[in-house]
Formats: C-alpha cells, sequence, structure tokens
C-alpha cells in the first residue's frame, strides 16, 4: 500500500474509535477525574498513618527531597494512568473485534499491522493525553499547584513523557501480541497496571524499594517518564542524570517497537497457521 | 386436533436511536409485527416461512415468553404466555438462531447438564437424557471438548441438543439449519420427522422455501410484519392452479428494464428478481409466475436477447412456496 | 415452586459458574497478583510515612478490614454487577431466561459463586496487609464481626442488584459511572485509612453515604472499638443510646432497603428487556 492509502486506513481506524468513543460522555467526564482520585486514596492514607498533613509532607520529604507529595503523587498517577492506557488500548481493541468476530474481517483487508496500531493508538494518545493534562491542570488548580504547570518545565516534562511514547507503542504491539495468543486480555492487564503502580514509584521514590526492585524499574520507560518529569517540574533527583536518562528512553524507544512488531508478526503468522486468530 | 399455539392480533414495536449529531439521537420506530393471529395443531410440523427481517425471531420470542407483545394475545399449551410464563416455559423446549447461546468454556455435555438441571429435569433422568440426546444427534465426536473449540455446524447441532434436553411436548426451532451444511441440514430435517413421529408438536421459522416444502404440515407466510397466507404446502400452491412459473438465472445490466418488459407480456401475473449465488457466481435470478409456459417462453427470451442479457438457464416448473409468496407479495425469498 | 427447588436452582449456577471459572486460571491468578501489588505499594506507603507513636495496630487493623468491605463491594460489583451483562453479551442471558428459573436466583447464584471464590482474595489479603503492615490481627468479636459482614454482603448485593439492571439498559455507557462509584467508594468509605484522619468538609460527604456506616460498623465491631463515624452517645427521637446501637439500627435497615429496591429494580429491568426486546443486544 502507498502513504496516503496507508493514511486513509490510519485515519479510518481512528474516526471508527473516536465515534465510539463520542457515544459514551461519561468515559470523558470520568479521564478529568480519574487522576485527582487515584490520587487522594494514598493521600489520606499517608495522612492516617502519620497522623496530620504536615507530619507526611515532612516524612516523605526524608525520602523523596519534597515536602509537596500531593503534587508528586498526582504526576505520577497521571503519568502511570496515560502509560497504562496507551500499553493496553491496542490490546484491548483487538480483544473486542475478536469477542464481537470482526477481528477476522479487519484482518481480510489489506491493512497491517502498523497502520492498526496507529489509527488505534492515535485515538489514545490524543484522548488520553488530553484528558489527562486538563485533569492534572484542575488537580493542580484545587490542590495549589497550578505555578509548576505555568512554567517552561512543564513544557520539558512533557517532551519526556512524549518520548516515552515511542517505547509504550513498542509494549502496546506487544501487548497485543500476547492477546491474540492468550485471548485473556483482562490478566495481563490486571496484572500490569498493579505492578506498574509498585515498581515505576507511582506514590514514592523507587529509591525506597530494595536494589534488584529498583534495577527491574529502569527496565519500565515508566518510571522514567514518572521520575524524569517530576525531577524537571520539583528540582529533584532524576533515576541517574538527565542525559543518561534521556539515553536509555531512546534506547528502549528504538528496542521496544522492533520487538513489539516482531512478536505481533509471528503471532499472528501462528495462528493464521492454527486458524484461531479470531476464537477468543 | 387440539390447539397447541394460539395467536391472536399480535402487534409489536421497537424502538431504536439514531444518532443526529454528537450528543443528539433521533427517534425511529421499527413495526416487527403488525397483528399476527395463526394457531398450531397438536402434533404437527408447523412452519413461518418468510424473508429477514420479516417477523420471524420475533413472534418466536413472544411465543416462547422472551419477549413481551404491544399488544395482542398468546397462548402455548393452553397457558397465556404473558401472564403464565413459568407454565409455558416448563413445556417448551427452544432452539434459538446464532452461536451465542451457550457456555464457550463449558463442554457440550456440561452445557447440556447446566441447562438440564436449570429444566429442572431430575438428575438420574438428566444423565439419560443426555445419552440419549447425544446418541439421537451423533455428538459423540465433540461432545466432551469446550465449545470454544466447536465449529459453527457444531454449535448449531448442541443448541438443538439443548432444546431437546427437558424432552418438552413442543419445540421452538428458530431457522434450525441456517450454517449447517447441505449433508448436516438433510439430517437435521429427518430428525425433525422423527421427533414429529414421537408425538411433539414443532414450531420452526426458516426463509428456505424447499425446508418449508419438504418439511412442514402447515405453512405461515410473513412478510413485513403480517401473515400473507397460511395453509398446507400443496393448498397454498393451489391459489396458483393452472398457474406455472418461469425462472431465468441471467447477467445484465437493464434488470428493471426487463422485468417491466416481462410483466407486461399477457399472461404473466407476478415477476420479481433477486440476486443469487450460484456455482457460475453472481447472478440475477427472475422468477415470472404465468398462465401458460409454452407461449410465454419464448418471448420471455425474446425480450433477454433483445437486452443483451447473458442467459445462464431459464426453465418453466411447478409452482413452489416461493411463487406463493411472490403471487402475495411480489418479491422473492 | 419449593424451597428445594430454588436451592437446587442456586446450587447449579454456583457450581457451573464456579467450572467456567476454573477454566480462567491466568484471569485468577492475575487477580490475586493485582491485589498483591496494590497492597504492597499502600504498604510501602504507610511504612514510610508511619508515624512510631501512633496505634499501629488499630490503624493496621481498620485498613485490613476495610479492605476485606472493598473485596466485597469488588466481587458484588463484578460478579452480579457485571456478570449479568456478560450473561447478555454471550447470548446465555436469554437461555438462562427461558428456563424455568426464578429471575431472583440467578443474581443469588451469581453472588454464591462470587464469594465463595473471592474468600481467597480475602484470606491472602488479610495474611498480606498483616505481613507488610507488620501487625498481628484483631477479631475480638467474630459472631457480630460475621453478622456485620453479612449486613454488609446484603448492602452490596443489593446494589449490585440495581447496577445489573442499570447495565443492562445501558450497556457499555455505564462502565464510567460504575467506575467513578468505585472510586467514590474507596475515597468516601475509609476504605484504606480511618475515618478520623479524612478532613472534615470531606467526613462529612463520608457521613451522607449510608455505605459508610456498614464498613465503619464491620471493621470496628471485629477490632472491638467504638465507631468512627458517630459519637459514643446519640439521641434517637428524643431516646438516648449509644453511635453503636445507632449504627447496627442504620446498617440492618439498609441492609433490608437494599434488597428489596435492588431486586425491585433488576426484576423491572429484566421484565422491560422482554418488552423492549433487548435480552440478547448489548
Amino acid at each position: 500500500m502507498v502513504l496516503r492509502q496507508k493514511l486513509i486506513a490510519v485515519y479510518a481506524i481512528f474516526r471508527a474509535r473516536l465515534k465510539v468513543y463520542t457515544r459514551y460522555p461519561g468515559w470523558l467526564v470520568l479521564s478529568f477525574i480519574f487522576p485527582i482520585f487515584t490520587t487522594l486514596l494514598p493521600v489520606f492514607l499517608a495522612v492516617g498513618v502519620s497522623g496530620s498533613l504536615e507530619a507526611a509532607s515532612n516524612a516523605f520529604w526524608r525520602y523523596s527531597g519534597t515536602r509537596e507529595f500531593i503534587f508528586y503523587m498526582l504526576v505520577g498517577s497521571t503519568i502511570w494512568s496515560i502509560s497504562v492506557n496507551i500499553i493496553w488500548d491496542f490490546g484491548m481493541w483487538l480483544y473486542e473485534e475478536m469477542e464481537a468476530g470482526t477481528l477476522e474481517q479487519v484482518l481480510l483487508t489489506p491493512v497491517g499491522v502498523s497502520e492498526l496500531l496507529l489509527g488505534a493508538v492515535l485515538y489514545t494518545i490524543t484522548i488520553t493525553m488530553l484528558t489527562s493534562i486538563i485533569g492534572l491542570f484542575i488537580a493542580s488548580t484545587i490542590f495549589g499547584y497550578i505555578g509548576y504547570l505555568i512554567s517552561k518545565e512543564f513544557i520539558i516534562a512533557l517532551l519526556i513523557v512524549v518520548l516515552g511514547f515511542i517505547p509504550l507503542l513498542g509494549m502496546s504491539v506487544f501487548f497485543g501480541a500476547l492477546v491474540l495468543k492468550i485471548k485473556e486480555p483482562w490478566s495481563f492487564f490486571n496484572f500490569l497496571t498493579a505492578f506498574l503502580v509498585f515498581i515505576a514509584g507511582v506514590f514514592y521514590p523507587i529509591t525506597v524499594l530494595p536494589p534488584i526492585a529498583r534495577y527491574i524499574a529502569v527496565l519500565f520507560p515508566a518510571t522514567i517518564q514518572i521520575a524524569d518529569a517530576r525531577a524537571v517540574l520539583m528540582h529533584i533527583d532524576y533515576i541517574f542524570d538527565p542525559a543518561i536518562d534521556i539515553l536509555i528512553l531512546l534506547s528502549y524507544a528504538i528496542f521496544w517497537p522492533i520487538f513489539g512488531a516482531v512478536m505481533f508478526k509471528r503471532t499472528e503468522s501462528e495462528l493464521k497457521l492454527k486458524g484461531s486468530i479470531g476464537a477468543h | 386436533m387440539a390447539e397447541i399455539i394460539k395467536a391472536e392480533n399480535i402487534v409489536k414495536k421497537y424502538e431504536t436511536k439514531l444518532p443526529a449529531g454528537l450528543f443528539r439521537r433521533k427517534k425511529k420506530i421499527v413495526h416487527a409485527l403488525k397483528g399476527v393471529s395463526l394457531s398450531v395443531n397438536e402434533g404437527e410440523i408447523f412452519g413461518l416461512l418468510g424473508p429477514n427481517g420479516a417477523g420471524k425471531t420475533t413472534l418466536i420470542k413472544i411465543l416462547t415468553t422472551l419477549l413481551l407483545p404491544d399488544s395482542g394475545k398468546a397462548y402455548v399449551l393452553g397457558y397465556d404466555v404473558i401472564k403464565q410464563p413459568n407454565e409455558v416455559k416448563k413445556r417448551i423446549g427452544v432452539m434459538l438462531m446464532g452461536e451465542r447461546a451457550l457456555y464457550w468454556k463449558l463442554t457440550g455435555r456440561e452445557n447440556l447438564e447446566f441447562f438440564g438441571a436449570l429444566y429442572k429435569v431430575p438428575p438420574a433422568i438428566l444423565r439419560d437424557r443426555i445419552e440419549y440426546v447425544i446418541d439421537f444427534l451423533g455428538l459423540q465426536d465433540f461432545v466432551d471438548r469446550l465449545v470454544e473449540t466447536y465449529s459453527s455446524g457444531q454449535r448449531v447441532l448442541l443448541a438443538f441438543a439443548k432444546a431437546l434436553i427437558n424432552d418438552a411436548p413442543l419445540l421452538f426451532l428458530d431457522e434450525p439449519t441456517v450454517a449447517l451444511d447441505p449433508r448436516r441440514s438433510v439430517e437435521i430435517r429427518r430428525k425433525i420427522r422423527e421427533l414429529r413421529e414421537e408425538g411433539k408438536t414443532i414450531f420452526l421459522t426458516t426463509h428456505i422455501m424447499q425446508e418449508a416444502e419438504e418439511l412442514c404440515d402447515r405453512v405461515a407466510i410473513i412478510d413485513e410484519g403480517k401473515i400473507v397466507a397460511m395453509g398446507t404446502p400443496d393448498g397454498l400452491k393451489s391459489a396458483l392452479r393452472g398457474r406455472s412459473a418461469v425462472e431465468v438465472d441471467l447477467l445484465t445490466e437493464n434488470v428493471e428494464a426487463i422485468v417491466g418488459q416481462i410483466n407486461a407480456i399477457g399472461g404473466v401475473h407476478r415477476t420479481a428478481w433477486s440476486i443469487v449465488q450460484s456455482e457460475r457466481g453472481r447472478a440475477i435470478r427472475i422468477r415470472a409466475i404465468c398462465d401458460s409456459p409454452r407461449e410465454i417462453l419464448p418471448r420471455i427470451v425474446e425480450i433477454l436477447l433483445n437486452n443483451g442479457a447473458k442467459i445462464y438457464y431459464i426453465k418453466p416448473e411447478e409452482p413452489t412456496l416461493e411463487d406463493v409468496f411472490l403471487h402475495y407479495t411480489g418479491k422473492l425469498l | 415452586m419449593g424451597v428445594r427447588e430454588h436451592l437446587r436452582d442456586f446450587l447449579t449456577i454456583m457450581k457451573f459458574n464456579l467450572k467456567i471459572e476454573t477454566r480462567y486460571p491466568l484471569s485468577y491468578a492475575s487477580g490475586i497478583l493485582n491485589m498483591f501489588f496494590w497492597l504492597l505499594s499502600f504498604s510501602i506507603l504507610a511504612m514510610m510515612l508511619a508515624r512510631e507513636t501512633l496505634d499501629r495496630v488499630i490503624i493496621g487493623n481498620l485498613i485490613i478490614w476495610g479492605f476485606v468491605a472493598f473485596i466485597v463491594f469488588q466481587s458484588m460489583l463484578a460478579e452480579v454487577g457485571f456478570g449479568i451483562v456478560r450473561l447478555q453479551r454471550r447470548g446465555t442471558l436469554e437461555q438462562i431466561v427461558l428456563t424455568p428459573v426464578s429471575y431472583w436466583i440467578l443474581p443469588l447464584g451469581l453472588a454464591g459463586f462470587s464469594l465463595l471464590v473471592h474468600l481467597i482474595f480475602i484470606f491472602l489479603g488479610i495474611i498480606f496487609l498483616s505481613i507488610f503492615l507488620n501487625v498481628p490481627i484483631i477479631v475480638r468479636n467474630p459472631i457480630c464481626g460475621l453478622i456485620t459482614f453479612g449486613l454488609l454482603f446484603c448492602i452490596m448485593y443489593g446494589f449490585a442488584l440495581f447496577l445489573a439492571g442499570w447495565t443492562l439498559k445501558t450497556k457499555r455507557a455505564s462502565w464510567a459511572l460504575v467506575n467513578v462509584l468505585q472510586i467514590l467508594y474507596m475515597l468516601f468509605c475509609g476504605v484504606f485509612y480511618p475515618f478520623k484522619t479524612m478532613p472534615k468538609s470531606l467526613l462529612a460527604i463520608s457521613r451522607i453515604i449510608p455505605l459508610s456506616y456498614a464498613v465503619d460498623l464491620f471493621r470496628t465491631t471485629i477490632v472491638g472499638i467504638e465507631p468512627e463515624l458517630l459519637p459514643h452517645s446519640v439521641s434517637l427521637l428524643g431516646v438516648a443510646t449509644t453511635g453503636q446501637t445507632l449504627e447496627w439500627i442504620i446498617v440492618t435497615m439498609m441492609a433490608i432497603i437494599s434488597i428489596l429496591l435492588g431486586y425491585i429494580y433488576f426484576i423491572r429491568t429484566l421484565h422491560e428487556a422482554k418488552k423492549k426486546g433487548y435480552l440478547a443486544t448489548y
């Protein structure tokens, strides 16, 4: 297919998903308030076990270098939410197509994996980024942290997050391959969301984890996105230093898309041989 | 013969919402049944014949208590389907169209055990009944595999088995041979006849004319929510006594013009066309009801040739139920 | 239809749903892992920030039993609330409605199955939290605790019935609402923290939500302390009583009302589904 045809296919998939989304306005509202609520839970827990907001702030500062633990957690949960949505969206879309019996119909068309992925994920990136950033602005206004966001550091933090999209897209394709094979996307998603909360330091710095867990944490792009976005916005420590962190992210940006595409193609061929590509 | 099913003036409308802008919706009403009345006698195979969207499934769902009519009454085995649904459910077996009626993570046998238990078949009887049904329908090769591994045909067979599990005196079968290959379809029709010989009453829906002619003691033809004719197949065809049908398969760009010209021939009563898939590929099929095919056939050939049509075949034949449908509705099934 | 027949139907639905569940071992394992990592994350945070002078054992146990209440809530939502909709999507809801099973047995069977399956989650969750938070488990009033657990179950079950009816009608549009309700429940019903740690303005919201009293009564009864949401002495229609007694009254009434209203709504929605023809559409 020539480039123009590919772009038409990408746009068709993007548009179809957007149409479905706009028929459920409740989802839109939920996207704005989700980061606020997922942050409030650990905040209340923190206050509960330390006795007061001030005590929690002081205790938190000892581990993270900042007393603004609410904003710290807000940044973490926002980026975590974006990362998880990007990783699972392609796989979940594939599974829904399988359930509805339309995946085989889609694969009957000349569309390739890249168009499928780009179309599905373009929608996710657009909606998720838009709603998460708006949600972050709303939450920051409510909690009095808007000053962090109206700054040039916010643009730099945003760029770091966007750079992390490339490896996330690769992970998304890999997840899609898993979904085609194991046909239980919820299992993987259930595990991944919780595991990322723990390992990527969504609510605490990864320095509180044992050494082996810290090395595992750095294998995930979300860990670097979260830590570096916080480092830029709140002037606290990076994981290693800015240059090394970005280099690691760039190397993931090369590795994950290739790995994801290879795994997806292999799985697709294997299932076409077995004849179970549309089964679920 | 006792009346097993009686439907009186059943009306059913569906309301749907169509998108009309980003957040607005427009209401649309679909009239599925427009005053349907029929009766079915004990021990007969009764067919409801009609094209897709005619209202067959809607009617069968009302009679099996799954759907409530907007107005009208229906009685199954003497029980009111609206006021006494549980009494109806205990005494019927139902096979609905489609593959989504089974638990995919259970085996065929487990599905039968589950539904048999819900139909309150006592455990000892259920075990024997399951074995009987497996044997009756030849499910031995796959009944102990998970349903998710079945082919479409196997799922249809299992759905049929489920309908038989409670040994009900009345069976409702919604398009029982859809998704089955010709060999299996013939087998299923044989089984349906065997069930009738066992004393069961069968109400089936179909859009396949040959199936209705072959199986049914009586047929009701339904189109656009209305019963247009009802009677025995021979009785319905007798409405066309003295007439014949001419069927032609062809390729053409001018089908409307050709049909108009054929209709204008004296002695031709009704003509309709549809697109069919045959061994030659996609073709146009024109069918005309006429008085004397001997005289009319050459004139039809002339019209086709004058319009540059490529004729695959043309044949006169005795009227079928399809012609009865054409006679009443002006359409083909 | 006799009690024995209803019991048989109930056990049939439980048994076959359990069979299906055992054929999704990955799903079950991932559920346990999901719970493990969330608890671990919150425990790490708690251990980071816990003040030594605070009564860790009591606070730890309030968190543990609050978590148990959360599991019951989630399991009812997932297996009853969304369980019915899953049957609708698969086409098997119509098949079950075709049988002579009473409509109220189906969600009850799903609830029974759900509780059985989630007992493992509850057991493991209690063990995990006890280890992570380094607190012994307190069960001072096991019998009363069991009764309050039963009442909590009834309230959640009634809510899940309402949700089942609602999602039958609205299909995917209700998923967003359910997510919001889950988050609101976690936030305002004090699942992972004592109520007294909440700011007064938010505690006021908790006091309006009847479910908060169910969680409060359940965990304070088991742990053997005074309820957090009501003062020790209250006056009810001029009669002096304890806050605990009043919570018992509130929660018991809620359990009865919740089940009644839930069933009425669910049965009405099934009836409407039969009228409008969406029993099998999704």
